[in-house]
Order: structure tokens, then C-alpha cells, then sequence
């Protein structure tokens, strides 16, 4: 490692242990002394930031390659239930709650999926890949229910909650990758860091979103995220309430969403609080409850 | 009166460089539509791609007029589009028309080539996240949805 080498990384890990304010004043110095080029200080800032950042701010281009590979860790672990028909429905509902979502147009769109589980759980990976199970399907009585849980899900994308997840470390297992500026076509042994880095923050997602679950705060954004979106398409809030209710008088298997998510009575007392301080209202409209009824069988 | 007069033409330069920023907008995602009419589910006047630019006309809530380079006008929602960041002094990597920061940001990492990479280290199958993002409902469908469903404008939504 030369002696710029050795500076630089001292101060990336500066800026994860610090803030990028005093990296940056590190950088200006440096720059001074000449020490560092003033497009080396330039990079430096621009990683310090991005640090502090943590992975919020990656591009949305990024945000979707990594929800590709989140996706395909998940499809490794659980069979897709093949309902071309049920399919296409889950796929209209879950659209028309990212319409009127904070973020309706992400870089390669929202898609929808049922898993062949009967354990009741769904997962939104960055990038707008969505997956629910048929077992929490089956505790939708309705169109309304449905479109609550996609919406949380829609909310949970729409919150960056996945990116959230990823270790700060992670950039400065490729940090003199991420300081290139001058080509986005990366060498071999650049390749090779950036592909473990991109292992590692798939490795923290998939930890939050199948094993650890986020946590009660984003759970609580979610619902309360997904109670605007759905009211907002037309939706009635009580689906949320009802979906709630019928997870609550289940069997708790300690699986699954069991695992991953508050108690859904904890959540059942902040969702009616938000649907009486916000005035939501509206009730199941025969119509969608029918279509509802049709497609899920 | 020199100074003053080159100062007043720096501002000019400024001013105009500022309007004309403001008023040109960038797609962000893949592919979105220009729309007839600002809805999701209007029939679309023309296919926006990554890094097309199209200038603003007029904007309405959450929806955009704009007018793209062939000279097609129509309305794209707020969240596919960006203002290009725009500095006078940023360095113009060349031949590829990009600033700086753009490359900057591309280079934080996880792209098609960092995929493929993974892809081919992991073994996993990605036939079903391939298929997943092809599924796409048509903008006749959605209204159609909509309106039986009576959500948004034909119901209770907004």
C-alpha cells in the first residue's frame, strides 16, 4: 500500500467512524499541502458523503440490481406459486397502490409475486420486487385487505427500508473502486471487490428482510405509509384492520412473519390511531370484494 | 463601467444558465410513458428511456408537461424525471457527454456488469426474477381496473 493509498483509506474510515464534515476538513488540508490531487479530493468528499449517507442515496439504477439479486435469493428459498390469473390480479391491486405511493415510478417498476408457502409472510426488496405468500393471501377476506398489505409492502420500498439494512463497512470493502472516476466498465480485480461488496450488502438485506425483520419503527412508517397509499386509491382502511385481527387470532408459529414483524395487536392499537387522526374512511365496495372472491377462489 | 458591464453579463450567463437548467428534466427510470393526459393509465404519446432529457412546460400536482427532443409533448409524472445536476464547473468526462459526478455516482458500484459477476459466483437462478419484471399490465387494463373497482377518480380515491 503507497503512502496515498494509505491516506486515502484513513480517511474513508474516517468518514464511516466520523462524519463527512471532518473528512472533508482532512481533505482541504491535504489538498493544501499537496499532498492529494484536488480530483482526489474531490472523490474522497464524494465517498464520505455517500458513507454518512450510508446506501440511501445510491442511484436508482443500483437500488434495482441490488432488489434483482435480494429477489433472487428469496426465489431461492421459496417455489413460486404458478396462477397466471391470481398472478395478474395481485399484480392490478399492488400497481394501483403504487400509483398514488410517494415513489409510483421506480427504476424498472413495481412486480408482484405469490410464493407457494403456506407461512404467512411478504417481502419488498429494494427496487419494487415484491413477494407475498399464499398463506397470507388466505387471511385476506377481501380486495381491501390485500391492498393494505401491498401498500405496506409499496411503503416499506418507498422508505429505502432494505438499503437501510446494508453495513456502512460494506464501501470500504471497495472503496479505491469507488474513488474510479473514470470508467463505470470495471477491471477484474476492481469486479471482484465491488462483487463482494455487492455479496455483503445482499447478505445484510436478505438477513433484515427473511430472518431479523425490521425493525418496530419501520414496521409502524409501513403501515402508516400503506394506510395513505391504499385510502388514496380508494381503498378502505378497515382492510389492514381486518388482515390485523385475523393474524392476531391465529396460532403465533414464531415463523415467518411471526418472526419478522411486531405483534400484530402492538400494531392493531398505532393503525387504529392513525385511521381516526387522519379521518380515513370508506367501506368494502361489493364490486372489489367480488373480483376479489373470483380470483383467489 | 467595465467592471460593471462584465459583471452584468456574468449574471445574464447565470441567470440563463439557471432557467434553462430548471426547465430541463432527465428520466431516472428504464422506460416510462409520455402521456396524453396526466394520468398512469392515459395512453401514451411516446417511450421514454433512461437519460432522455425533455424540457418542462407546465406542471400539474405531481405531473409534468414536457416536450421531448422529436418535438412530442406530453405529461410524465414527477418521480420518473430529475433536474440534471448542473455546475459550471463540472468536468465533462469525455466522449461520453457525462459529468463528473454522474460517473462519480455510477462508480459507487452495483451495476449490470457487478450482476453478472455475482450471478456467475453465486449460481443463482435468476429465471424467475427475469420473468417477474416482465410482468406489466397494460394501461387499458388498470382503467378498466379502476373503473369496475371504482377506485381513484371513478370512486373514492384520488
Amino acid at each position: 500500500m503507497n503512502r496515498t493509498t494509505l491516506i486515502l483509506s484513513i480517511l474513508v474510515a474516517v468518514s464511516i467512524l466520523a462524519c463527512a464534515t471532518v473528512s472533508q476538513m482532512g481533505t482541504k488540508v491535504l489538498e493544501q499541502q499537496g499532498v492529494i490531487t484536488e480530483e482526489q479530493k474531490d472523490s474522497i468528499d464524494k465517498v464520505a458523503v455517500a458513507v454518512e449517507h450510508s446506501f440511501e442515496d445510491l442511484t436508482e439504477e443500483q437500488e434495482y440490481y441490488l432488489g434483482r439479486s435480494v429477489a433472487a435469493r428469496i426465489l431461492n428459498q421459496y417455489p413460486v406459486y404458478e396462477n397466471d390469473r391470481l398472478t395478474t390480479y395481485v399484480n392490478k391491486v399492488g400497481t394501483a397502490v403504487s400509483y398514488t405511493s410517494d415513489r409510483p415510478e421506480i427504476f424498472g417498476g413495481y412486480h408482484f409475486l405469490i410464493l407457494d408457502s403456506e407461512e404467512i409472510n411478504a417481502f419488498a426488496c429494494p427496487g419494487g420486487f415484491v413477494f407475498i405468500t399464499r398463506g397470507l393471501l388466505s387471511t385476506c377476506r377481501d380486495e381491501e385487505a390485500l391492498a393494505c398489505i401491498l401498500a405496506h409492502e409499496v411503503g416499506h420500498v418507498c422508505a429505502k427500508h432494505g438499503l437501510k439494512a446494508i453495513k456502512k463497512s460494506r464501501l470500504m470493502n471497495a472503496f479505491d473502486v469507488l474513488l474510479t472516476e473514470t470508467s463505470k466498465h470495471y477491471d477484474q480485480k476492481q469486479l471482484a471487490q465491488l462483487t463482494d461488496a455487492f455479496d455483503g450488502a445482499l447478505g445484510d438485506i436478505v438477513d433484515q428482510l427473511v430472518v431479523k425483520g425490521y425493525s418496530r419503527q419501520q414496521e409502524y412508517e409501513a403501515d402508516r405509509l400503506g394506510l395513505q397509499y391504499a385510502t388514496a386509491a380508494g381503498y378502505a382502511p378497515s382492510g389492514l384492520v381486518s388482515s390485523l385481527e385475523n393474524m392476531a387470532a391465529g396460532t403465533d408459529t414464531g415463523m415467518g412473519f411471526f418472526k419478522t414483524h411486531p405483534a400484530p395487536q402492538d400494531r392493531l392499537d398505532k393503525v387504529r390511531g392513525e385511521i381516526s387522526s387522519k379521518g380515513y374512511a370508506g367501506s368494502a365496495e361489493p364490486s372489489r370484494t367480488r373480483r376479489f372472491t373470483q380470483a383467489v377462489g | 463601467m467595465k467592471k460593471r458591464f462584465f459583471f452584468s453579463i456574468l449574471l445574464a450567463v447565470l441567470i440563463a444558465a439557471g432557467v434553462m437548467a430548471a426547465e430541463t428534466l432527465k428520466v431516472t427510470v428504464k422506460t416510462t410513458k409520455l402521456r396524453k393526459s396526466p394520468k398512469f393509465y392515459a395512453p401514451s404519446v411516446a417511450t421514454l428511456n433512461y437519460g432522455d432529457t425533455i424540457q418542462k412546460l407546465d406542471q400539474q400536482g405531481d405531473w409534468i408537461q414536457g416536450l421531448t427532443t422529436a418535438g412530442l409533448q406530453g405529461w410524465v409524472h414527477g418521480s420518473a424525471v430529475e433536474e440534471p445536476s448542473f455546475s459550471l464547473t463540472a468536468r465533462r468526462t469525455q466522449g461520453t457527454g457525462t459529468t463528473a459526478d454522474e460517473v462519480a455516482l455510477a462508480g459507487k458500484g452495483f451495476n449490470e456488469q457487478v450482476e453478472e459477476s455475482y450471478q456467475k459466483t453465486s449460481n443463482l437462478d435468476y429465471t424467475w426474477v427475469d420473468r417477474m419484471g416482465r410482468i406489466s399490465i397494460s394501461e387499458k387494463d388498470m382503467e378498466q381496473f379502476f373503473k369496475e373497482g371504482k377506485l381513484g377518480e371513478y370512486g373514492g380515491g384520488r
